[in-house]
């Protein structure tokens, strides 16, 4: 508590800007000021808190922009309220090692619209933090600038997606053409994978079959145990499976750790 | 770079000379790129790569065999009650070191409390306690990159009034470090009149022999009342230039930087006359 933490929370907080207006007294008990800094706050001008406050929400949605651009234009063209009621409604918190891709307030922002707007955007956004959030994955990059060790002879191991690579999965095609707003309803798989340099990421829309082979390579199972499933489970052949897994693992998109075979 | 004892048996890093750079952002990568004989530094924001992915500071690395590069922190906060966070300023000095960036700058002001990530640039009460404070917590950041830290004026919107004028506060700031200013004309243009005080006094009362860097550019006037303000979006205007002008008749400033945000021009050469001109500036011209 102290001077700069009322004056954050006046800047942040319409209640608390109501608050020093109205009822000064009650602000410098719940901040702990001194006569002298309740005097600063309160001789502050209305414009210069009104403008610092504007400059606090613009930074805000800024920061959203970083990770999510489509998403904030398509919002700033058509919902320009729910993106302006987001900024006011939302206050940062301070997070150590935080870097600009940093997307928490991005994650914040996908919830706040979530049954505000169409499903598409919804399904969008949640696709574009998802890319936002790769992009900025400092150990994504790393396995992105790493040599493939791709497996000579029989596969072996335990296999695990790269950290590189994320697979996901939505009931819009967020890979159609935009506006993100009306994107065709059309359950779809993606592969996005992290790559060194720009461009940082390159999306693969995928089939069920190779999903589900992706979402067993978790690091647990066998390359035994993914076949079996996989042929237990959704009915495929043994031999494709195995030829999808030396592909995978020829490209780096999977990875064969030493383990039980 | 030059070094010597300080007062208090610190070490005093000498900034050198730089010339006349420019901000880099990714929208004037290609002018830069292809213009690079006109500009003789770049500063980049220290954020941007602090805690980056590897290839983004590998790309860093690249631009740094081309031009010296300066980081220019937004985010240290080095006024906020807490001491700047450990981390962070591993991470600073890590990347000082990495681009052998000859100084690094960041805000008198602060950014977050405890509670509040602001991310915008916050004046501090002006009283000579903070002051103090401030100059030795300064101080101690130098100390820990290993390298020199300029602190730079901001425009300030709230004004909270207390004892001493902003450039009596900087003034105290700098008597309790041996710390640099990086001196934004701008800033100083935009407070003089949105708070209306005479900038020649204000460079009257700063020790302008500690001023190794200026900032420039051009922000947004009204004629309805409002505050002007620091969009980084405009021409330099003539005030600035005017002001950049009596400043090097007083001291000897090492280098400029030409800031440009928004309203990227789409003529490159527009950006290049304004470093031509405080190249021209910093060597005595007109």
């Amino acid at each position: 508590m102290g001077l700069l933490e009322a004056l954050a929370a006046v800047l942040t907080r319409e209640s608390e800007l109501a608050t020093l207006r109205e009822h000064p007294a009650r602000l410098r008990r719940r901040y702990g000021l001194s006569d002298a800094e309740l005097a600063m706050l309160t001789g502050a001008s209305p414009a210069g808190l009104r403008v610092t406050g504007e400059s606090v929400r613009g930074k805000l949605v800024q920061k959203v922009t970083t990770c999510l651009p489509a998403t904030v234009a398509e919002l700033k063209a058509h919902h320009p309220e729910l993106l302006n009621g987001f900024a006011a409604a939302t206050v940062r918190r301070p997070r150590p090692g935080e870097g600009v891709t940093d997307s928490g307030e991005a994650g914040q922002l996908v919830t706040w619209i979530d049954g505000r707007v169409p499903a598409p955007l919804v399904d969008f956004a949640r696709y574009e933090l998802l890319c936002g959030q790769l992009a900025g994955d400092r150990r994504a990059a790393q396995a992105a600038g790493e040599p493939i060790l791709a497996p000579d002879g029989p596969l072996r191991g335990t296999p695990s997606v790269s950290p590189a690579v994320r697979v996901a999965f939505f009931d819009h095609d967020v890979t159609a053409e935009p506006p993100p707003s009306r994107l065709p309803a059309r359950r779809t798989s993606i592969l996005l994978r992290r790559q060194w340099g720009e461009p940082a990421l390159r999306v693969y829309r995928i089939n069920d079959a190779t999903a589900a082979l992706l979402g067993r390579c978790d690091g647990t199972r066998s390359v035994a145990e993914v076949i079996a499933e996989m042929i237990a489970e959704v009915g495929a052949d043994a031999e494709q499976v195995t030829g999808m897994l030396t592909r995978f693992a020829a490209a780096g998109v999977v990875r064969l750790a030493p383990g039980r075979y | 770079m030059a070094t010597h004892a300080g007062s208090w048996g610190c070490t005093v890093f000498e900034p050198r000379e730089l010339g006349s750079g420019l901000g880099y952002r990714a929208e004037l990568a290609e002018m830069i790129d292809q213009h690079a004989d006109r500009i003789d530094w770049l500063e980049v924001i220290t954020e941007h790569f602090l805690f980056a992915p590897a290839d983004r500071r590998e790309r860093l690395r690249a631009l740094a065999t081309r031009f010296p590069i300066v980081p220019h922190g937004v985010e240290m906060s080095i006024g906020s009650d807490r001491e700047v966070d450990g981390a962070y300023l591993e991470a600073l000095a890590a990347l000082v070191a990495e681009i052998d960036a000859p100084w690094f700058s960041d805000h008198l002001c602060f950014t977050r409390t405890d509670q509040v990530a602001l991310g915008v640039l916050v004046p501090l009460p002006r009283t000579r306690e903070t002051a103090r404070r401030l100059g030795h917590r300064a101080q101690r950041v130098q100390d820990a990159v290993g390298a020199p830290f300029l602190l730079e004026n901001i425009t300030y919107y709230v004004d909270l009034a207390g004892p001493l004028s902003e450039a009596q506060f900087i003034a105290e700031v700098m008597e309790n470090c041996e710390c640099h200013l990086l001196l934004d004309l701008t800033n100083l243009d935009i407070n003089a009149r949105n708070h209306d005080f005479d900038p020649l006094e204000f460079l009257g009362t700063i020790p302008v022999e500690r001023v190794a860097q200026v900032h420039l550019a051009g922000g947004a006037d009204t004629d309805d009342g409002e505050p002007s303000l620091d969009t980084h979006g405009e021409p330099v205007p003539p005030r600035v230039w005017e002001l950049l002008a009596e400043l090097v008749g007083r001291t000897t400033v090492r280098a400029t930087l030409v800031e440009r945000d928004r309203n990227f021009p789409d003529d490159p050469y527009e950006l290049l006359a304004e470093i031509d001109r405080a190249r021209t500036l910093l060597a005595g011209g007109v």
